[in-house]
């Protein structure tokens, strides 16, 4: 059965607790509800992890900041009462900087419980503006960013045939200028 | 009527009068507050007047006539500056609210305090496109400035305030700052002379900045002797502002009535004879026609040097106000905060790819400068648009207004060249001006070609009448 009630409570209530840990930075409860078996995976934002022992250094180590999280967009379809797929959407500071990104899970229900067996986490694929603005630190109101956007490319076009000219390794510009 | 011919248009004379003893400094003050608040409510040119101070001024003026001491060349001239120059006592808001919270300058510009020195008295403050990132003087905080020929349209910016107060006749001289055409863009829409002289030439010790590496300030006038004579006043050494050069003043109000002869002039070809308006054109061949220029030189690359110009702006813009950026993005002004928001985030290497172009091209030019002294270019691809028009027509294709309008001005101060903008239109009609171009330090060039003009009938800042 697909979508059984009583499953997608269930499965509800453990993102739950998994999504607290991982904002909390909870290594035990996140290690618990994890598969302990070297055909776990986790593909990480950086990183592509094979294993619960790699998965379990990478916990250790990680940085416990910025890791608050506002999600969106989650959805949970299970398969019969063992089976169940976990995706969400997220929003995420990085030095001020809001970041999306999205993270899919496979549940699998063991004799003991339910487990994470496979999971998968990036960002969107940032445009230059966010980028750059985001190692500047210099946040772009949600309502500018069009605009900003269309700035950049009047610029890149305006400037092309700037940067076409190829400039001999000896021009300098000048400290102070004189016409 | 705005702007029936009258004594605030005549600075020369003016102060003519005044130093002889025939017009008191204090009436031509009074008429000339009198005026402003007559008349500004519908022009929206100034953002303060200095009615206490102004008056002040003016007694002091006439304290020293009658007590037979010199009080300078501009005696009792009233005048008025651009938002971004200092004025001692007053909040300097380069158009802006941001700075609208700071304190007041505790010193005066040093081309205040310089116009200030040779007798002119200062009427107030004018307005401009916020951080004189713009071309028309459309200020969300503190609203357009209108066009004295045409109340329905824009006064060109930034310096829109300073041009337009000429153009009604408020005040016959006011200061501006030109970036990338800030002084010749409005001087050609409200159909006023405007001077953007040498980079360097005239001191920027206390005026907001915009882009530094281009920021200019010069003069407004409604005549080339007036404009001479302001001149003369503001140039020269000062150890205020690190760029200002210190080669010495030299002065050009009696060189200008020699007038074009033994000067080789020539129409710039090319970039500049496109992507205009038909209007625009015709004014540069009227002044070819009438002294007798038949030939053209094409200016190499002069787009690249507007593409270097555009990034070098919004780059130093950007960083200017990445403070204010980051925490109160939202008292910017619209039509500002994206691009400077943009600027900031510019490649490096644009920028400096831009800057050492800015060798290239000064090279270039000089080759230019080596058998023609000076060079004729409209000022504005069209005449003044109409306040909110967005996009403007050119070759056919229609383009945002906002980036075009400075096309024809921006190659050029580039690399800092001095440059007269001479109003030619007939009375009655829309204003448009020409670019008189001259070499480095050749102001004088400039002036004497925009006087034989002038002379000739061909150029002049006609009185607005309301429309």
């Amino acid at each position: 059965m697909i979508n059984d009630p009583v499953i997608v409570a269930q499965i509800t209530e453990l993102h739950q607790r998994y999504e607290e840990a991982l904002v909390s930075n909870d290594v035990a409860t996140l290690q618990e509800l994890f598969w302990d078996s070297s055909l776990a995976l986790r593909f990480g934002v950086n990183e592509n992890l094979y294993g619960a022992e790699q998965i379990g250094e990478f916990r250790k180590n990680r940085s416990p900041v910025d890791l608050r999280r506002e999600v969106s967009n989650l959805r949970i379809v299970t398969f019969g009462d063992d089976c169940a797929i976990v995706t969400l959407e997220f929003l995420r500071n990085t030095q001020g900087i809001p970041r999306g990104g999205r993270q899919s899970q496979v549940w699998r229900k063991f004799v003991d419980g339910w487990r994470i067996v496979s999971a998968h986490v990036s960002f969107m694929a940032e445009s230059y503006m966010h980028q750059a603005a985001a190692y500047i630190g210099l946040p772009i109101p949600s309502q500018y960013r069009d605009g900003v956007r269309l700035n950049l490319e009047r610029s890149a076009m305006i400037a092309r045939p700037l940067l076409e000219f190829a400039l001999r390794d000896d021009i300098e510009s000048a400290a102070v200028f004189e016409p | 009527m705005i702007g029936a011919h009258s004594i605030l248009e005549d600075a020369s004379v003016l102060a003519e009068q005044i130093r002889s003893g025939r017009l008191k400094a204090s009436e031509v003050t009074a008429t000339a507050l009198s005026k402003i608040e007559r008349l500004d409510t519908r022009l929206n040119c100034f953002t303060a007047t200095l009615v206490d101070s102004a008056k002040q001024q003016a007694a002091e003026i006439d304290r020293k006539i009658a007590a037979g001491e010199d009080p300078g060349p501009l005696a009792g001239v009233p005048f008025a500056a651009k938002n971004l120059f200092d004025i001692a006592g007053v909040t300097t808001l380069a158009g802006s609210t941001i700075q609208a919270g700071k304190p007041a300058a505790t010193r005066d510009a040093t081309a205040v305090e310089r116009l200030k020195g040779a007798g002119a008295v200062l009427l107030g403050a004018l307005n401009m496109d916020e951080y004189a990132y713009g071309f028309t003087t459309e200020n969300s905080h503190y609203g357009a400035t209108r066009n004295p020929h045409d109340l329905s349209r824009v006064a060109g910016g930034s310096s829109g305030g300073s041009a337009a107060a000429v153009a009604a006749g408020l005040v016959p001289i006011t200061l501006g700052s030109d970036t990338n055409g800030s002084i010749r863009v409005p001087a050609a829409f409200c159909g006023v002379f405007g001077l953007k002289p040498t980079y360097g030439r005239v001191s920027r010790a206390g005026t907001f900045p915009f882009a530094e590496s281009l920021d200019h300030v010069g003069p407004f006038a409604r005549s080339v002797r007036d404009l001479a004579l302001a001149f003369d006043v503001l140039h020269g050494p000062d150890p205020r502002d690190p760029v200002c050069s210190r080669r010495p003043a030299e002065p050009c109000r009696q060189v200008v009535e020699q007038g074009a002869d033994g000067l080789r002039i020539a129409v710039a070809g090319g970039y500049f004879a496109n992507q205009g308006q038909l209007q625009v054109f015709e004014p540069v061949a009227r002044a070819a026609k009438a002294l007798n220029v038949s030939r053209t030189v094409l200016i190499p690359d002069a787009g690249r040097a507007r593409a270097a110009a555009y990034v070098i702006t919004a780059c130093e813009g950007g960083n200017l106000h990445l403070a204010d950026l980051r925490t109160r993005p939202q008292d910017f002004d619209p039509a500002t905060v994206e691009r400077f928001f943009a600027g900031a985030l510019l490649p490096a290497t644009w920028y400096r790819h831009a800057q050492r172009y800015r060798s290239i091209f000064r090279e270039q030019m000089r080759d230019v400068f080596k058998d023609v002294d000076v060079r004729l270019a409209p000022a504005t691809p069209c005449p003044a648009i109409t306040i909110g028009q967005a996009t403007i027509t050119l070759d056919g294709v229609e383009v945002a207004s906002r980036p075009n309008i400075g096309i024809f001005t921006q190659p050029l101060s580039f690399i800092g060249l001095p440059i007269v903008c001479a109003p030619i239109f007939e009375p009655g009609t829309l204003p448009v001006g020409i670019q008189i171009i001259a070499a480095p330090y050749r102001e004088a060039a400039a002036l004497r070609v925009a006087h034989e003009l002038e002379a000739r009938g061909v150029a002049a800042a006609h009185s607005a009448t309301l429309s």
